[in-house]
């Protein structure tokens, strides 16, 4: 069955169509990728997906259930998590905290057990930290377990931040530019953490301006132009497409058009 | 983290019970109890503003409803004075509860004026509803009698104020350190990315607001029979302020900070009594001077200080 069903999705702020009747569908397993020059509307996407802004128009299906207007907590219990292209770090928290509170869902205890420390509270908690310290090694940011979230270094940050996602054991994971910022081989080691996610089962959603990663990756990509889809298909397909092509041009330096050829 | 917070526990519990000892004379003591009920309304508020980040100008309300409904209750209509304040608490909880839920929506500049209006309110309530409170007279309560037995004597209110403070300080703690306090510091930095984490922050806040009043509630009843008058005048504006000073200098999203920002500015008035009248210029330029010298907190800021220096 398709995981995620978005049909005709829109999103408008005063004066501006942001999101404009956008439709697709991600299969389970898939690496689906989105990507379009900037202010294209691809965050503006996640987030109407996750729930974080109301769609002006359309519906958001997931595994069969119209979640279409739900808040971000009613789909994150629905399994859907993400990552943030300008991060939101828990920055009182440390970093393996920060994992923890990603598991909040099958961590939450009763107030007096939490309160008095009661009833296999305290194993729990550890088994929670064990698990969270777990993935941060796997994210290879294991060292930093215990290290306060807000002296850490951004690259540290974007994979803490996957991590946290990755605690809640989504069935559909987002992420919203995880290589910008990084440098050039903290971005290649990207590949293998994104294909070794979706290789535990978790069906991925991809808005990256990384050429070479969204290529090497990718089962199908999106291309949002203003709002509006342009184009979708396979990443051959797409870096052969003139539209494609016309609308990277259109926008010059940041993400050209060469990017997208020599990756 | 586990030993730091044993360690701190440690550290309070013995310069409590050491206190009495090294206190020169009564006077002394009966400005450690004020000192250990302020501490326990700002171990709570700290919960709402340091830690889940939302703030309240509005908590002496609080501190109010609890002093006055053991001082009517239990004065006036005769009720055992621990049923008093467990009704007190209660009714603290359930108008925190019912009035939290539309303002905790507020954010910023606009919470904070809430909360102000709900402790004017409270305060101007307390006074002119004078055929039962006494209005800006004040009454006075019953000394606290439980099951026969009378709290006399500043020795032994000294035990029971800074016991109390043990407890909740532990509890406080053991709550910071679990799932709930995970949420309320993950609403306090990143309210979106906690949202997305499952976390229902609306739920979370209104929790945090209902511990910090009724913790408020309690320390209002316990100081009502202690001091065995109640006035309209710690229930108003200046002491919220008062209490969201202690907070913000003993450091935010610090327990052991609130504890010392109480204790400080808690005798900071009584050694300054020549400027009594100033005393509210007093918090003023310490509330100033922490946001822009040290904006973490005492606390925070010298446990900084001396984890750089040890490496
Ligand atoms: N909350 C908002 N209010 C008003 N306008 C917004 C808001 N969020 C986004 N926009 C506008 O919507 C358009 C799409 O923004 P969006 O952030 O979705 O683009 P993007 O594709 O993610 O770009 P980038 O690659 O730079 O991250 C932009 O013109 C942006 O200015
Ligand atoms: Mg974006």
């Amino acid at each position: 069955m398709t995981l995620l069903a978005v049909t005709g999705l829109g999103k408008r702020f005063a004066g501006l169509q942001a999101v404009d009747g956008v439709s697709f569908a991600v299969e389970p397993g898939e690496i689906y990728a989105v990507i379009g020059p900037n202010g294209a509307g691809k965050t503006t996407l996640l987030n109407l997906v996750t729930g974080i802004y109301a769609p002006s128009a359309g519906r958001v299906v997931l595994a069969g259930e119209d979640v279409t207007g739900l808040r971000p907590p009613d789909l994150a219990a629905r399994g859907l998590s993400r990552t943030f292209q300008n991060l939101q770090i828990f920055s009182n928290l440390s970093a393996v905290e920060n994992v923890m509170v990603g598991a909040h869902l099958r961590a939450e205890t009763g107030f007096f057990a939490a309160l008095f420390r009661w009833r296999g509270f305290e194993g729990k908690e550890r088994a929670l930290r064990a698990e969270a310290a777990e993935l941060m090694r796997r994210l290879g940011i294991g060292e930093l377990a215990d290290a306060p979230a807000a002296a850490m270094p951004y690259g540290a940050l974007k994979r803490l931040e996957i991590a946290r996602a990755l605690a809640s054991r989504p069935r559909l994971l987002l992420l919203d530019e995880p290589a910008a910022g990084l440098n050039p081989s903290e971005a290649r080691e990207l590949v293998d953490v994104v294909r070794g996610i979706a290789a535990s089962g978790v069906t991925i959603v991809l808005v990256e301006h990384n050429m070479p990663l969204v290529m090497a990756v990718s089962s199908r990509i999106l291309v949002l132009h203003h709002g509006q889809k342009i184009a979708e298909g396979a990443p051959e397909a797409i870096r052969a497409d003139r539209e494609v092509i016309k609308a990277y041009l259109g926008v010059g330096r940041h993400t050209g058009v060469r990017e997208l050829q020599d990756a | 983290m586990a030993s730091a917070r044993s360690g701190g526990t440690l550290a309070l519990a013995g310069v409590l019970l050491v206190l009495p000892l090294i206190l020169p004379n009564r006077y002394f003591l009966d400005v450690a109890i004020l000192v250990c009920f302020n501490a326990v309304v700002c171990v709570g508020l700290n919960l709402l503003i340091g830690y889940a980040g939302q703030i309240s100008l509005g908590h002496a309300g609080f501190f109010g409803l609890g002093a006055y409904a053991s001082a009517i209750l239990s004065g006036t209509y005769s009720w055992p004075p621990l049923a008093a304040m467990l009704a007190g608490a209660l009714a603290v909880a359930l108008l925190a509860l019912v009035v939290g839920r539309p303002i905790l929506r507020l954010k910023g500049h606009y919470l904070a004026m809430a909360t102000l209006g709900l402790g004017i309110i409270i305060s101007i309530v307390l006074t002119t509803e004078d055929r039962i409170t006494g209005g800006p007279d004040g009454m006075s309560v019953p000394p606290l009698d439980v099951l026969g037995w009378t709290l006399s004597g500043e020795e032994n209110w000294y035990w029971l104020a800074a016991g109390l403070l043990l407890l909740v300080v532990v509890l406080a703690l053991n709550l910071i350190a679990s799932p709930i306090g995970r949420a309320f510091r993950a609403i306090g930095s990143a309210e979106l990315g906690a949202e997305v984490m499952g976390i229902r922050s609306a739920r979370y806040k209104l929790m945090a607001f209902v511990i910090s009043a009724v913790l408020a509630a309690l320390a209002g009843s316990l100081a009502a029979h202690y001091a065995g008058f109640v006035t309209p005048g710690k229930v108003g504006f200046f002491h919220s302020i008062e209490l969201v000073t202690m907070v913000v200098f003993g450091g935010m999203a610090s327990t052991f900070g609130a504890v010392v920002g109480a204790a400080v500015l808690t005798v900071l008035p009584q050694l300054l009594t020549v400027f009594k009248e100033y005393e509210i210029i007093v918090f003023g330029l310490v509330l100033m001077g922490t946001m822009v010298f040290m904006p973490r907190g005492l606390v925070p800021t010298l446990a900084g200080l001396v984890g750089r220096r040890a490496g």
